[in-house]
Formats: C-alpha cells, sequence, structure tokens
C-alpha cells in the first residue's frame, strides 16, 4: 500500500511546495500607517489586458484591501488593451475588480495611449466624459490628465486649475512619466518640459505615471516625488535601468501601489504579484514657499 | 567620434530593427542639409511678403475647420451627445458610427489636401524643424508607437486597435489651434487630421515627418 501511495503522495507534496510559497506569501505584512482618518488609496497603470497577470494582481489588491481598507483607487492609463466593446469593460475590469467596487472603492482614471478615449464615457471610472480633471479627497487634489495630447488648451485649463488650488497636497497623474530609466520608454522630455514648470510654480508634490512596464519611484526632482507605476497588468521584465534618477525599482514581477496621506506625510508601500512588498517609504510634504 | 555619439549612432543600429515598421530612416550625413533648411526657412521668416501669404493661408485653413465644425454640428442633430454612463453599454458606440456615417456621406467627394491645402506646407515646415531640434533618441521616441498604417484615407476609420501615439506637445503649441473634437495625429510619417467624436479621418499632409539627417 505504502508502494501504492509513494508517487501520488510526492506528487501531491510537489504541488503543495510548488504552490505554497505564492499562498504564503498571500498575506500582505502592511507596512503603512494604516490610521483611520488618512486619506487611503491605491495607484496602478497598464492593467487592462484581461490577461491572468491582470487577474492575479487584482486578487493581491482585494486581498490588500481587507486589511488596508484604500477608499479609492487611481488608474495611470492604458486602462484597456486592444479591443474595447462593451463585453471587454466587464473582463478587463468589472471582473477583475468586482471585489472592489463591491466593496464601494471608486476609480479615477487617467487616459492612457491604448485606451480608446470615449472611455472617458464609462461611469466607472470617475471622469464625467472629461479626458482631464481634478478632484479632491481630504487635505488632497487630484490633477489627472490626458499626456496623449497635452494640447494647450489642456495646459491653459491646468495653469487655471493649480492657481486655484489651496489644499495642503497636490497631486498630479497621468499616463506618460517625465522621469523613467526604463528601456523601452524613458522619460518623456516633451512632456517634461511643458508640465514641469507647471508643478514646480504651483507646488505640485507628487506624480504618478504608468506607460513604462515597471516600477520606479525616481529621487525626487526640483523637490517633487515621481513614482512609474506601469504594471498592474503588462511587465517588462528587466527593462528597468537603474539611473541616477532611480531610488528604487522593481522589474521582475507585475506590481501596484498602496498610498497613505496623512497630514504632512505620504506612505507607500508597493506590492508584486506574488505578494511581496518590494518598496515602502515613508515621504515629508515638502515645504513651500 | 565621441562616446556620446557612439552611443548615439548605437541606437539606430538596434531600433530600426525593432521599429521596422516606422518609417524613419535615420541617414548618416553633415549638418549641412539641417543647416541650409533651417537658414532657408529663417531666411523667409524674414520676409514680410511671405509672411502674409502665410497667415492668410493658415487662416484659410482656420475657416475651413470652422465650416467643416458647422458641418459636424447639422449632422449631429438627433444623434445624442454621450453621456458619462454611455460607455460600455454601446450608445457611445452607435453614436459615433452614426456621426461618422453621416459625415462620410456628407463629404463623400471630399479628396486629400480639402482641408490642409495650401496650408500643408507650414505643417511641415513646424514638424521639420521640430524634428531639426530633437536628439535622435527624442525624435525616435516620438514617433515610437505611431500607427505604421500609411497611407492614410481620407473619411477612413481610424484604426480601431492602433494606439493612438502621444503627439508631442512640443508640436501642438506651435501647430493651429483646433476647436474640440479634432485633434492632429501621426499615422507613418503622415499627419492627419483626426475626428476625435466620429473616429475618421478629415484629411492628411502625406510625408508630414520628414526623413531624420544628422
Amino acid at each position: 500500500m505504502s508502494r501504492r501511495l509513494l508517487l501520488p503522495c510526492s506528487m501531491l507534496l510537489a504541488i503543495l511546495f510548488l504552490v505554497w510559497p505564492v499562498g504564503a506569501q498571500s498575506v500582505l505584512q502592511l507596512t503603512l500607517p494604516n490610521r483611520p482618518d488618512s486619506v487611503k488609496f491605491m495607484a496602478m497603470g497598464d492593467n487592462g489586458t484581461g490577461d491572468d497577470g491582470q487577474y492575479q494582481v487584482a486578487q493581491r489588491m482585494v486581498e490588500a484591501h481587507r486589511v488596508f481598507p484604500f477608499e479609492f483607487a487611481i488608474m495611470l492609463g492604458d486602462n484597456m488593451y486592444g479591443s474595447q466593446k462593451p463585453a471587454d469593460f466587464v473582463t478587463k475590469f468589472e471582473k477583475p475588480y468586482g471585489p472592489l467596487l463591491d466593496a464601494g472603492v471608486k476609480f479615477y482614471a487617467a487616459l492612457g495611449n491604448h485606451d480608446e478615449q470615449t472611455n472617458r464615457f464609462y461611469k466607472p471610472w470617475n471622469m464625467n466624459g472629461e479626458r482631464y480633471y481634478t478632484y479632491t479627497k481630504k487635505n488632497v487634489r487630484f490633477f489627472v490628465l490626458d499626456s496623449d495630447y497635452m494640447d494647450p488648451k489642456q495646459l491653459d485649463w491646468l495653469t487655471g486649475e493649480l492657481k486655484k488650488a489651496t489644499d495642503e497636497w497636490k497631486i498630479a497623474y497621468f499616463h506618460h512619466p517625465l522621469y523613467s530609466s526604463a528601456g523601452r520608454h524613458g522619460s518623456e522630455t516633451d512632456l517634461r518640459l511643458v508640465l514641469e514648470p507647471l508643478f514646480v510654480q504651483y507646488g505640485v508634490n507628487v506624480v504618478f505615471s504608468g506607460h513604462d512596464h515597471v516600477y520606479e519611484r525616481v529621487k525626487p526632482q526640483k523637490g517633487i516625488y515621481y513614482f512609474v507605476s506601469g504594471s498592474a497588468g503588462q511587465l517588462r521584465k528587466g527593462d528597468l535601468r537603474k539611473s541616477a534618477l532611480t531610488d528604487t525599482g522593481f522589474d521582475q514581477d507585475m506590481s501596484f501601489m498602496l498610498v497613505e496621506i496623512e497630514k504632512d506625510t505620504m506612505s507607500i508601500q508597493t506590492i508584486s504579484r506574488a505578494g511581496r512588498t518590494v518598496d515602502s517609504a515613508t515621504l515629508a510634504r515638502q515645504k513651500r514657499n | 567620434m565621441t562616446p556620446a555619439k557612439s552611443k548615439l549612432l548605437a541606437i539606430p543600429t538596434i531600433h530600426l530593427r525593432l521599429w521596422g515598421q516606422i518609417a524613419i530612416a535615420v541617414l548618416l550625413c553633415g549638418s549641412i542639409a539641417r543647416g541650409t533648411a533651417l537658414s532657408a526657412s529663417a531666411a523667409a521668416g524674414r520676409q514680410p511678403a511671405a509672411e502674409a501669404t502665410k497667415e492668410a493661408v493658415l487662416k484659410a485653413f482656420l475657416k475651413r475647420i470652422d465650416e467643416y465644425v458647422a458641418l459636424k454640428k447639422r449632422l449631429t442633430a438627433g444623434v445624442p451627445s454621450p453621456r458619462p454612463g454611455d460607455r460600455g453599454t454601446g450608445k457611445v458606440e452607435r453614436a459615433g458610427d452614426t456621426l461618422a456615417s453621416r459625415l462620410k456621406g456628407a463629404r463623400a467627394e471630399a479628396k486629400p489636401g480639402d482641408m490642409f491645402g495650401e496650408a500643408a506646407p507650414y505643417f511641415k515646415q513646424i514638424i521639420e524643424h521640430d524634428t531639426e531640434t530633437r536628439g535622435v533618441r527624442d525624435a525616435y521616441a516620438a514617433m515610437q508607437e505611431v500607427p505604421a498604417q500609411s497611407p492614410p484615407a481620407v473619411n477612413a476609420l481610424y484604426p480601431e486597435k492602433a494606439a493612438l501615439a502621444t503627439v508631442p506637445p512640443l508640436i501642438l503649441v506651435n501647430l493651429p489651434r483646433l476647436p474640440d473634437g479634432l485633434e492632429y495625429r501621426f499615422m507613418g510619417r503622415d499627419l492627419i487630421l483626426r475626428d476625435r467624436d466620429a473616429n475618421i479621418i478629415v484629411d492628411f499632409v502625406p510625408g508630414a515627418v520628414p526623413v531624420i539627417k544628422r
């Protein structure tokens, strides 16, 4: 009997051995303060493939939400790839993030170069039909831009909104990174030339982008924190060419970010598809004149 | 050759293979061509008569744009404007398809150049000048995700699954401003005028992106 069972038992053990690391890591070790009154959100970019990877990352997001109940999520563009018919909104968004939607998490999207522009009319992305828009959460104002088409009209709008904003934190997010050490795309210098002076002049604190399918925390540039988080459904493994810009980076697996802002500090935790924390930091709000 | 220059020269070798469909070839040649082009355009810019012509031609272009917008407004009658919540239900697609079909019908006789007309050389000039002021890597980056489907056709749909490659903001600030619903995009080496609501190509300037020389 023991001989007869030896092979199946060995196979079972082998399977358990292969599966166990993922399962074991799925219990998220939260490094964030997780205070009751803080602004809590999740950031993800380049997610909408409908492939297994997106679903696996989405599962980690759901697990993270159980221990870190983020109220909303920011989408950094390429929220949907390829076909974008009504059915695709189900398979590439509503299904993978269903548990988050059911839990009341609101999504605020920026358009990427793979998104159809009419996606701004998709209600769950809260764009209200606009390519660029702004909203606040407590002491934080978000500026969501369409970096695919940064025309003078959008720049005028941004200037006006930044001028008006008196919020303690100003966060901008859009698809194309002003700073990136990834090999495939890298820094969008054109965009930087038109946006960075505005960010500096009007005291933007943090900028999130995607486009490059890696994670990178860039060293503060002109006092501004920059993040590239473009691997919540896509991955360009090994594409990060760590440079003088790089503070921390991760290009070995897909990932997403958890962010918490309370008073003058912002804490971040970046989590891989396997549930591993690949970056965490607490950053102080910049002192402005 | 400085190390920096040799690095630049290495880029095309790698990327031409990767971006074989991008219709830009980086050719090695001196800066004579660039200098000649720049000085020619600078000289032209100094001539008041040429400036007046340019102004008139661009004004005429914008008038045609206004006429297009007026036509579109008439054709939009009865087509419900998309509202938040309509995407993902099929309503936006139906509205876009209806508008595209009406525009195609109303402009069935439209030919390439009907919109850009005599202004086309000025658009080419702006893009050419921009290209000359960029490094090779930047020029490549700007064209990296431009769909290679070429040539475009008037009244054709912009390819559904093709990425909407970014138009460099430094080019956009120099091109005549367009009203809502119209935008400039690149397709291959051509500059297209795209109707955002109907997803159709209204007109295009062939070969607007020059062969980059350095």
